[in-house]
């Protein structure tokens, strides 16, 4: 009887093993992401952004999944009601002063080293296909040291290398490279808080590749399970 | 103004204090701006040097989930139609004004909005050069590169729109009746008309605006994204904003003339689309019937004919913090006559550059050159904000080219600037 319970416990604890090995690298990045923001539930946040100079910006962000978000513009008071709309692939900025939604592209810099891209678009699963490269040891412990390649040439980057930690994937740092393969920037995650039963990161340094003395800070900020109307994510709402 | 003056003000009262006592009890914004802009001429003109005040001051106020209210007050002080030489005529409005912005009361549903009252709409994809700006008239003396947001004056609308969301498209139908035309406030027609009267003073006696509900506009609009295209279609029929003019009188020193603004019809389409880190904008306006002047036998007349307006342009991605825009564009007109006020086809070209530099500051440079008449104007501007209210812009703007061209004509307002915007928080 002895017997025959060690080896259910022993099977049950290889087969776990088993599944933690073989894991694929999607499915890593995808749990990565969960610890990067509330998934994809429907929710708001506060994300300021400080640069080099201390030069604060804040902006509000209405996620009502990966395909949409609202980011408005709060602070300061003469940039205050500039609005971006991701819906999709598609992403458009409105300010007060021109009075319409203009498409633009998630390359264009919101500020500092901040992409359009890095507050609207970034469930790193939704859009790029990941490669395992290796794990590796570091100070966190062993590390998935991925590769991550944009699905389609409408994303962010062309390219990612994400370090993962193995134990509990929770995300580290990240290289971001342009379609041309140019490093542009590398991020570090840090300040894990729990947020809606979670450690998620709640801080997000980026770096550029070239100018180290150049650099913003993303925090994030106020999580909020919340609903939305659909027509809040229409392009020709963003004026009313 | 389109409403007489009084009871312009009594209708700011009036939603200014309903706003104030709601906002005793609801969720209200208060904001204002303050801008003043010191000009120096490049031209010998009356004044070397020109001043442009603007204030602003706003209240929104959110009655419930779905009602909200807007007031807006607006001053300008312009000195450039002093400044301009041979400008004797001036009225007070020339100079400064005090006008309702935007004053609207705005009703929106998950599938619905609903604003009745003054108000700016602005169709077109494009930036810089916007055919399909329709709607609201605007303040043309404030030159080819001023906030266009600045120059364009509310027009008292009412604006339905109803969302459509269809799987993969998504959009809207709009609908716009105004009861009310407006016009553009013009610069100096002695500037605009130097080489066509040299010797001779001019005096325009302006059309009265059409009172309330006498003449009415409509225009509706269908907007649709899909597959990663914008699209929309409209139409609109107004007043043309810009007027014509015919002679009252002439003697050996002095002309008269009257202003006219005919009835026109547009029709409009416009695209963008990004394509890869490139964004691709397009708008196409054909207004039927527009009228034009043109001199014959030393008589101003008028001649009407189909005009199209074309424009294409295509927006770079950003490179080591440069991004750059070509635009291109031309105005087609279907028929013209000789020693008419302009050509059967105008072409322009425009380069934007802009460099961005200590994360908020810029260097902005534009290129436009006409291709029919070989003029040219450029401008350059570093926008520099100093902390989170203010930015001090320091520029210039030169107008250049064969005498007979259109920037030619505004060579007198080549000038360079600063200019200082306080934001202030009430």
């Amino acid at each position: 009887m002895k017997m025959i319970l060690f080896l259910l416990i022993s099977g049950f604890f290889n087969l776990l093993f088993a599944l933690h090995a073989e894991i694929t690298p999607n499915e890593i990045v995808k749990k990565a992401d969960l610890k990067r923001g509330l998934g994809n539930i429907s929710h708001s946040f506060n994300v300021t952004v400080t640069d080099q100079d201390n030069k604060r910006e804040v902006f509000h962000v209405a996620f009502k999944d990966v395909n949409n978000t609202l980011t408005e513009q709060v602070e300061p008071e003469r940039a205050k009601g500039r609005k971006l709309l991701m819906k999709d692939y598609d992403i458009w900025l409105f300010t007060p002063n021109i009075k319409k939604a203009l498409r633009i592209s998630f390359e264009q810099k919101l500020t500092g080293q901040v992409s359009n891209g890095d507050i609207a678009r970034t469930n790193y699963a939704e859009d790029y296909d990941a490669q395992l490269q290796g794990i590796e040891k570091s100070n966190h412990g062993e590390v998935y040291r991925l590769e991550l390649r944009a699905k389609n040439k409408k994303v962010t980057y062309g390219k990612i290398e994400y370090l993962v930690n193995k134990k509990d994937f929770t995300p580290l740092e990240a290289t971001f490279y342009a379609l041309s393969g140019k490093a542009l920037k590398h991020a570090t995650f840090s300040e894990f808080k729990m947020i809606q039963g979670i450690s998620r990161s709640t801080k997000m340094e980026i770096v550029d590749n070239l100018q180290k003395s150049k650099f913003s800070t993303m925090i994030f900020s106020d999580h909020k399970a919340e609903k939305f109307n659909e027509s809040l994510f229409n392009k020709e709402s963003l004026e009313f | 103004m389109i409403l007489p003056i009084k009871k312009t003000y009594l209708l700011i009262i009036i939603l200014g204090l309903i706003s104030q006592a709601n906002a005793l009890e609801l969720t209200s914004q208060r904001r204002a701006y303050f801008s003043t802009k010191l000009l120096g001429y490049l031209q010998d003109v009356q004044n070397s040097l020109g001043q442009n005040i603007k204030f602003t001051i706003e209240q929104k106020t959110q009655v419930n989930d779905n009602l909200s209210v807007l007031t807006q007050l607006k001053t300008s002080a312009s000195s450039l139609a002093e400044d301009m030489s041979g400008k004797k005529n001036l009225t007070q409005d020339d100079l400064f004004s005090i006008y309702p912005g935007e004053n609207y009361i705005k009703y929106k549903s998950a599938k619905w909005i609903a604003q009745v009252g003054f108000q700016e709409v602005v169709w077109g994809e494009s930036y810089g050069l916007n055919y399909a700006d329709i709607v609201n008239p605007k303040d043309l003396r404030e030159t080819l590169y001023t906030d266009i947001s600045d120059a364009r004056y509310p027009l008292l609308l009412l604006n339905l729109k109803r969302f459509i969301s269809l799987e993969q498209i998504s959009g809207s139908i709009q609908l716009l009746y105004s009861p009310e035309p407006k016009f553009n406030k013009s610069l100096p027609i002695e500037l605009l008309s130097k080489n066509i009267f040299p010797q001779s003073s001019i005096f325009v006696m302006p059309e009265s605006r059409p009172r309330l509900f006498s003449q009415n506009e409509w225009g509706t609009k269908l907007s649709l994204t899909y597959l990663g295209y914008d699209l929309s279609f409209f139409t609109y029929k107004y007043l043309d904003r810009n007027p014509t003019y015919l002679l009252n009188s002439a003697n050996a020193n002095e002309i008269v003339l009257g202003e006219n603004h005919h009835s026109i019809q547009s029709y409009g389409f416009s695209l963008a689309k990004t394509l890869d880190d490139f964004v691709l904008r397009s708008d196409v306006v054909l207004n039927q019937n527009q009228f034009f002047n043109y001199i014959d036998q030393l008589q101003l007349k008028e001649f009407y004919g189909s005009n199209l307006n074309a424009l294409v342009s295509i927006d770079t991605p950003t490179y080591h913090d440069f991004s750059g825009a070509l635009i291109l564009a031309q105005s087609h007109l279907s028929t013209i006559i000789e020693s008419a006020f302009r050509d059967q086809n105008e072409k322009y070209a425009i380069v934007k550059l802009s460099k961005s530099f200590f994360n908020d500051k810029s260097f902005d440079l534009s290129y436009t050159r006409e291709f029919s008449r070989s003029g040219n104007s450029i401008q350059a501007v570093l926008n520099y904000p100093i902390n989170q209210l203010t930015e001090i812009k320091l520029g210039g703007e030169l107008y250049s080219g064969d005498p007979t061209s259109n920037f030619y004509r505004l060579k007198d307002v080549s000038n360079i600037f600063i200019s200082l915007k306080n934001y202030i928080q009430l």
